[in-house]
């Protein structure tokens, strides 16, 4: 048996008091969970503490917090490994973010992570007319929606979102990859408008900005903001949505750029980002309006010999032979009848394999 | 040490003082840079959206192009995006022996084949574990007395923690703070040291 001192984030609404921070000491074994060493302390020193949980083992979602910080299921945090993470030897233990406190750890799922999961019509729209029998499916294109089927709706993606502490509307890493779960899904019939809502959607499939956090957050492995990036990949190339966001169109005009200089055009980007993918976009008024709002910023990069106009009007490029080479590279793979798609959790690593 | 330097497009572009500060103090810490300017772009994370295996072709080229590189111990970048970039298409090449065989047959056209195995670090990173916190202390000039300096590490660089080698024994999203302090400077902590800067032409 061991010491451990929890430091939790107590907060009642109702009481009227600001949060505040309380210190519990506890004894158990250093493998025993977070989650256990609060319902000790709930137990043994004040029975108000709120916490949610259920099934202790993982597999419930009811448990999410954050701990040290990082959002996590409670019970799946071993209380050696919490106190490695913490600033001061006491192990801080917080709600998840980016939803509404009920009751200290307790937050209001109802108000932000289920209203985004009724948001992607989390249910299959089947194909007409419904077989007698079962639907018959290709046991890859099954196999392909499991990571997203993997998620136990815990919320610790959606506590830490970056892009959804900036905007509370974007639909959020759980609600897409649930989207993709469906998308994914042979058997669903609305996979176009599915995907046409979301890429429309000004906090829809354009509104993540690749920060990862989801990626870590998770722990069952979903990796949320990759099954929206496959959301985008099916979105662009499949069913060649263009949106408002500008989304598909900074896409498509950062592929093309690297194809045609083998290094990235900041200059051209941003006109074709807005006004789309030609040399002439810097002429249209989308892109106009947003180079004139950039003018401050121009004018200081100028000033300060960060951009040159030599270097404007002449973007490096690479040597000719190897440009060669990045086109045929373009060519070999953009000419595939069938994308190629490595996916890890799915194929897992040859050093697993191995007996 | 000499390594195989892939300098990045921004580096180059809208931000040419890290390429031209690079140049300046490789000689000061022993690095000598091998320059891989035949390199492309890592995609930064925009052509793996829109196709994984062009992204993972283009990196495992400028892998390649590294691992030509003669008498060089590792390959180096200076840029952020491209690590994170960099480090995620390597992950699938270094994971799946078919995989790799099939974008190497891509290479192939041009001689090209990337080995598994290839060790690419940020500047930050080769600062720490190569040159050591006690050396770079050691060869301060001038130091950074008096200055308070927030570490800002942006996302590609710190995840996800695994994919960037992060962990109790190699803390590499507490690195910045470390250097700054080894340079004689105090590193004050932000809240928002690894939050996401948005690309404006991304929202």
């Amino acid at each position: 048996m061991s010491e451990f001192t929890l430091r939790l984030r107590r907060y009642d609404p109702e009481s009227g008091n600001p949060a505040y921070w309380e210190e519990h000491t506890v004894e158990l074994e250093p493998h025993r969970s977070v989650l256990e060493a609060i319902l000790q302390a709930r137990a043994n020193s004040d029975g108000s503490i709120g916490i949610r949980c259920s099934c202790r083992a993982a597999i419930c979602g009811s448990c999410g917090v954050r701990v040290n910080g990082k959002p996590g299921l409670a019970c799946h945090t071993h209380l050696d490994k919490a106190l490695r993470g913490a600033r001061d030897g006491v192990i801080e233990v917080e709600p998840m973010g980016n939803m509404p406190v009920i009751k200290d750890l307790i937050v209001d799922m109802d108000a932000v992570h289920w209203k985004k999961i009724q948001r992607v019509t989390p249910w299959l729209q089947a194909k007409q007319p419904v077989p007698e029998r079962e639907y018959e499916v290709a046991h890859q294109a099954m196999v392909d929606v499991t990571q997203s089927m993997a998620c136990i709706q815990c919320g610790a993606c959606v506590s830490d979102c970056l892009s959804m502490e900036v905007d509370p509307e974007f639909v959020g890493p759980a609600a897409l990859a649930k989207a993709y779960r469906f998308v994914g899904d042979p058997r669903d019939a609305q996979t176009a408008s599915r995907l046409r809502d979301l890429a429309d959607d000004p906090h829809g499939i354009y509104d993540c900005t690749h920060c990862f956090q989801c990626i870590d957050a998770c722990p069952k492995g979903v990796a949320p903001m990759s099954q929206i990036m496959r959301l985008r990949r099916r979105a662009g190339n499949d069913f060649d949505i263009v949106d408002p966001n500008n989304g598909e169109r900074h896409e498509r005009a950062f592929v093309s750029l690297v194809r045609q200089y083998g290094l990235l055009n900041e200059t051209e980007l941003l006109p074709r980002s807005y006004a789309g993918d030609s040399p002439l976009a810097k002429f249209k008024p989308a892109a106009a309006r947003e180079l004139s709002s950039s003018l401050p910023a121009i004018a200081k990069a100028l000033l300060r010999r960060k951009v040159t106009p030599a270097g404007v009007l002449k973007p490096h490029k690479l040597a000719a032979s190897d440009l060669k080479a990045v086109k045929r590279i373009y060519d070999t793979v953009e000419g595939r009848d069938e994308r190629v798609e490595l996916n890890l959790y799915i194929s897992g690593r040859d050093e697993d394999l191995l007996p | 040490m000499k390594v195989a330097y892939w300098p990045g497009c921004v580096s180059r572009g809208f931000t040419p003082e890290l390429h031209g500060s690079m140049a300046k103090i490789a000689p000061l810490l022993d690095i000598e840079l091998v320059e891989i300017d035949r390199g492309s772009c890592c995609g930064a994370g925009v052509i793996a959206e829109h196709s994984q295996e062009l992204a993972d072709t283009l990196n495992a080229r400028t892998f390649a192009l590294a691992q030509q590189a003669e008498g060089t111990a590792l390959m180096m970048n200076i840029c952020s995006t491209c690590q994170g970039a960099q480090s995620e298409c390597q992950e699938r090449l270094d994971a799946n022996a078919a995989y790799r065989a099939h974008v190497n047959a891509t290479l192939a056209d041009e001689g090209l084949s990337y080995e598994k195995g290839l060790s690419n670090k940020n500047l930050l990173w080769l600062l720490v574990e190569e040159i050591g916190l006690a050396e770079l202390r050691r060869r301060v000039k001038r130091p950074l007395t008096d200055l308070r300096v927030g570490p800002f590490y942006g996302c590609y660089i710190v995840r996800p923690a695994t994919r960037l080698g992060i962990d109790e024994e190699q803390p590499r999203d507490s690195y910045l703070g470390l250097v700054i302090e080894a340079l004689g400077g105090r590193s004050s902590s932000t809240p928002a040291r690894t939050s996401a800067a948005a690309f404006r032409s991304s929202r």
